[in-house]
């Protein structure tokens, strides 16, 4: 039996590796999302909290999560606890001999939750200890202490375990007791325990805890079904045991258990985690390291970038002043909305905002959209907001907020070594600003964004990426006028040299719009070769059998999809409301 | 059992903190947080605990003609017992204690100048009640309204946050300071004015054709049968890079008066114009005279500098409801090129504390914000400048004795609005201030809401979150 159960440990290695390797973007993100405090001042947010001293215990682990091989580690480590207990669990309760589906359906049930849902409100710890003290329970030999225990301790389990976890333990170890042992006691402490499962809630809403009835109670249950099949399993467990199932042992059974276990893994590692998420945490860490190729990189495995993907990778070709070159490389069936964010209060989006605005060396909307990002996390505030305000802060010389801020992080537990980073920066008045200076004021944050672009072009901060955002966008808009009358009247060069896509719109004018510039541009030959190409194409196209067919045309016009040109020919622009959102595609 | 026996002995000794060995004086006064040097508490205030900055151990006596009180110990900071600090406020009552404090840092024991605290018997009302607020200035998620019993650390909730989550609730005021007769407002999700009378709490709809908006700034009518409310089309405009974060500003403004009885807004074209914004109503102690602010409009947000209110009164029949026909200038300010805001009298009705700040309406965030006061009977300015910081100092309330005053201020960081009490004297004095005492010294520190509209209250609101939260998200009333 333990000889065929050691096989389960050779997956947790596996499920370290899929941590670092393949949910590094999970992870940073469920750290930056944390927030702890060492103290009673924050314990107190919690310490009468159904299920709150489970949330206290991941908030605490997950600030771990800055170093990924850690992070891989608890998540790999919870889920071996799982198995553990569900091991000495089922030892416990007699299930027979096929032990090795049964003990590793919990921790397998697990891992598809962690790789789904992100795990909040210490839900995955909850069923970590849901385990731990069911497996607690059964250890104790003595049935008079194990009732009484479980019943002095009913107030704690609670504080623990919450509403439904709660629920899931004594309806357990009642099944438990009814079916596996025998006394009028028993029967004594299972009525005790319902009444004290079915009253605690209440007690708590009335005397104890402010909150809405449901979240005391049943919303895991009601929200996260799948929740309940991972508390009501002990309970089927039980089930089993008490209908005294054994199955003989064959070879053939190993076999096709060890089948069903692995295929079970591994559709777990590949069909139940959420890629897609996943790709964008990768994007939004690379870019809160500013490491822009890695987001360019990312970008290009993309086939349907979302909103925000495209904003990220439209920031990343901004700060390394390729916008102007690659614009059209990436999709670009979003228009004008794929280069800003709505301006709608919601986490993520407040976060990229932030995120945009710091980049633009806009102090006072990152700091805002930052704020707003607070607002919006669970605990109302989180250590990514707090590092990007202790940094906007100090390059603004709001020395003694960034001192709060800093030292509120300080009071968390591994962050000393970026603190004693920013404290150097904080201590030392010759730092590097390049922030919009207080003098350049205007007023931000008021739709259209062009709007906005316009007035940090005129205030002179950050010229390079302001014009390009300004260019492109009239560009995406179709608004050749403006863009040429812009370009024409301010544009400064990067390094000499004009990027693609303005000498396709400067032939494009040369060709078709004709506005007279006061200025001279050369082009490159390459892309005047390109350009002649697209034209005899898009000539010869039109002249066939195609040319009534705007769609075909568009196909067979395919290889210029990087062009301006092709843009502008075929590109239908969503319509964009007042505040940025894309009311139709 | 030796061993275990010394062990709990070291744990005693060092729980207790060592007494301090060879002291060398210093002759300043210690850097404490938060700052109660030289300050004026009523006998009935919670315990002051303090830190001294960079200390690992304290020792803090309370003394009174060279008598010692009490004596706390504590590593760097002083957690001085309830009953303790009661007992001692009640011998010095009306007296001055010395506070000698002497702190061991970097491994030497330090005397420092003896501070005092003026405990007076002029008490200060069992109660305030203020909102807690993030300071993201747009959208909060978990805004509730507190009050804080002030001779101890209890904070209970009255709307609490966790049931309230999507509604903004704000402009929670009392009249004449009782918690069974109160009203505040719910905004965005549940939005209505909430109005609590002692068997009868409901929500009303202020919002009627006749007038801009439902009531914003509100105060109660002494007599309790109406609320004066300001109609306001708010705005923000967010700053790029100055000191200034946001701009609240309105595009049109006046006033109204809510019968409490008939659910009945009153209304009066001539607060209610183009040409002229009207806020902040304040009725004066005997309720015969209702004061405001009042602006020329301005092109808003570019002109927000030129945004500049003064302060103007106007006769009120209780009887009737109605305003009287001549509105007249109250000239409280030598530099008319600032603007006023929040006007208070004094339940006496002898003193006016307004907020004067460079332009505006909304000077919670302008650094220049300070508190200002008159004597209505002379019209001489009352020196604040003990109250007063170099940050935003702006909302602002009378005990119901008039010898307290209690105000919000950012002055800790700029970012945070903290609580602060000053005591004015019978001679017209004002007192240093002194912040909202926390169990934690490091409190502030770590808090990441602001405290906002601080309201004195003279006795508990009895009514349960989960009462006024029925309250809240039933239908509303429409007023008439």
């Amino acid at each position: 039996m333990r000889k065929k159960e050691s096989i389960i440990w050779l997956l947790f290695p596996i499920i370290w590796l899929f941590w670092f390797f393949c949910m590094s973007g999970y992870i940073g993100n469920m750290e930056g999302t944390n927030f702890f405090q060492h103290g009673m001042m924050y314990f107190d947010n919690f310490i009468d909290k159904p299920g709150g001293w489970s949330d206290y215990a991941e908030h605490f682990l997950l600030q771990f999560y800055q170093w990924r091989w850690l992070g891989a580690l608890i998540q790999t480590l919870i889920l071996v606890g799982i198995f553990i207990f569900t091991r000495g669990i089922i030892a416990k309760i007699g299930i027979g001999k096929n032990r090795m589906i049964f003990s590793s359906l919990p921790f397998l049930m697990t891992l598809a939750l962690q790789t789904n849902l992100q795990p909040i409100e210490g839900q995955i710890v909850e069923i970590f200890f849901l385990y731990l003290l069911m497996w607690s329970y059964l250890q104790v030999k003595h049935s008079v202490i194990r009732y009484s225990i479980a019943t002095i301790l009913s107030p704690i389990v609670f504080l623990i375990l919450g509403g439904v976890g709660t629920i899931a333990l004594y309806l357990s170890i009642s099944v438990y007791e009814l079916f596996k042992n025998k006394g009028v006691t028993r029967i004594i402490f299972i009525v005790l325990w319902l009444l004290i499962v079915a009253a605690q809630p209440f007690v708590w809403y009335e005397y104890i805890y402010i909150s809405n009835m449901e979240d005391m109670y049943m919303s895991l249950a009601i929200k996260k079904y799948i929740f309940g099949i991972v508390y009501g399993y002990m309970f089927i467990l039980l089930c089993i045991s008490w209908a005294n199932k054994k199955f003989e042992i064959t070879k053939n059974l190993l076999i096709v258990e060890s089948l069903g276990i692995l295929i079970i893994f591994g559709t777990i590692l590949f069909c139940v985690p959420n890629y897609k998420i996943e790709s964008f945490f990768k994007m939004d860490q690379a870019a809160i390291k500013a490491d822009w190729d890695e987001v360019i990189e990312l970008a290009e495995k993309l086939e349907h970038p979302s909103r925000e993907e495209l904003c990220l990778t439209n920031l990343a070709l901004a700060s390394k002043r390729e916008l102007g070159d690659r614009l059209f490389e990436f999709n670009s069936q979003m228009g004008v909305a794929g280069l800003y964010l709505p301006r709608e209060i919601e986490y993520k989006n407040s976060v990229l905002e932030g995120e945009f605005y710091y980049r633009m060396y806009i102090p006072n909307e990152a700091i805002h959209m930052s704020l707003q990002a607070a607002i919006d996390s669970p605990q109302g505030m989180d250590f990514r907001t707090l590092r990007r305000l202790i940094e906007i802060n100090i390059q603004k010389g709001n020395t003694i907020v960034a001192d709060k801020y800093l030292t509120i992080l300080e009071n968390a537990t591994n962050y000393s070594n970026w603190c004693e980073d920013r404290r150097a920066e904080l201590a030392n008045p010759s730092i590097v600003n390049s922030l919009l200076p207080v003098e350049m004021d205007f007023f931000i944050g008021s739709r259209p964004f062009i709007s906005d672009m316009a007035r940090v072009f005129d205030s002179g901060a950050n010229i390079e990426m302001t014009q390009e955002y300004v260019l492109c966008y009239l560009l995406l808009n179709k608004d050749l006028n403006r863009f040429y009358s812009f370009f024409d009247t301010f544009y400064k060069p990067v390094g000499g040299r004009i990027p693609k896509i303005y000498q396709e719109a400067l032939l494009y004018n040369m060709l078709f719009t004709k506005k007279t510039l006061k200025n001279n541009y050369n082009i490159d030959p390459e892309i005047n070769k390109r350009f002649l190409e697209y034209n005899a194409s898009m000539s010869v196209t039109s002249k066939s059998a195609l040319g009534g067919n705007k769609q075909q045309i568009e196909e067979s016009m395919k290889a210029f999809d990087d062009t301006l040109w092709y843009y502008l020919n075929f590109a239908t622009l969503p319509k964009v409301s007042a505040r940025g959102q894309i009311i139709m595609q | 059992m030796r061993i275990i026996f010394f062990s709990l002995l070291l744990i005693l000794v060092y729980g207790c903190g060592s007494r301090p060995k060879n002291v060398t004086q210093f002759n300043q006064y210690p850097k404490i947080s938060p700052d109660y040097i030289n300050i004026t508490i009523p006998v009935n205030i919670a315990p002051l605990n303090f830190k001294v900055v960079d200390a690992e151990e304290v020792e803090v006596e309370f003394m009174q003609n060279d008598v010692s009180l009490l004596v706390c110990r504590g590593g760097g900071k002083i957690d001085i017992p309830l009953n303790k600090w009661q007992g001692l406020l009640e011998k010095v009552n009306g007296l001055v204690v010395d506070v000698k404090v002497t702190a061991l840092i970097d491994g030497e024991w330090k005397g420092y100048r003896p501070f005092i605290i003026n405990v007076v018997a002029d008490s200060i009302d069992p109660y305030v009640a203020y909102r807690l607020i993030e300071p993201g200035y747009e959208l909060g998620k978990r805004l509730g309204l507190f009050q804080r019993e002030l001779s101890t650390f209890n904070e209970t909730s009255f709307v609490d946050p966790k049931l309230t989550s999507g509604s903004c609730v704000n402009c929670h005021a009392f009249c004449n300071y009782s918690p069974k007769k109160f009203m505040f407002h719910s905004r965005w999700d549940n939005a209505g004015t909430i109005i609590v009378e002692p068997g009868n709490a409901r929500k009303v709809n202020t919002k009627t054709n006749k007038v801009i908006s439902a009531g914003a700034y509100r105060m109660w009518h002494p007599s309790g049968r109406y609320i004066a409310f300001s109609q306001n089309k708010t705005h923000q405009a967010f700053h790029a890079s100055s000191d200034k974060l946001v701009e609240v500003y309105d595009l049109e403004s006046g006033l109204m008066i809510y019968d409490v009885k008939n659910n009945k807004v009153l209304t009066d074209s001539r607060f209610k114009q183009k040409n002229s914004w009207q806020t902040f109503p304040a009725w004066s102690p005997d309720g015969k005279y209702l004061y405001f602010c009042q602006a020329k409009p301005q092109h808003m947000p570019m002109d927000y500098k030129e945004l500049k209110y003064q302060l103007h009164r106007v006769a009120f029949d209780e009887e009737s409801g109605q305003l009287s026909d001549s509105i007249e200038s109250v000239d409280i300010l030598q530099d008319s090129s600032k603007s006023i805001s929040f006007p208070t009298i004094s339940p006496d009705g002898q003193y006016l504390l307004y907020t004067v700040a460079e332009s505006g309406t909304f000077p919670i965030w302008h650094k220049d914000a300070d508190l200002g006061m008159i004597d209505l009977s002379s019209g001489e300015s009352i020196d604040l400048s003990n109250a007063n910081s170099e940050s935003s100092d702006s909302y602002h309330a009378w005990s119901s004795n008039g010898r307290w005053i209690t105000f919000t201020s950012r002055r800790l960081n700029d970012m945070y609005t903290t609580l602060h009490f000053a005591y004015f004297d019978e001679n017209g004095n004002i007192h240093k201030s002194f912040i909202l005492p926390q169990q934690d010294p490091d409190f502030y520190t770590y808090f990441l809401k602001s405290y906002n509209i601080p309201e004195f209250i003279n006795g508990r609101i009895e009514l349960s979150p989960y009462e006024l939260d029925k309250i809240i998200k039933s239908e509303a009333q429409n007023a008439i």
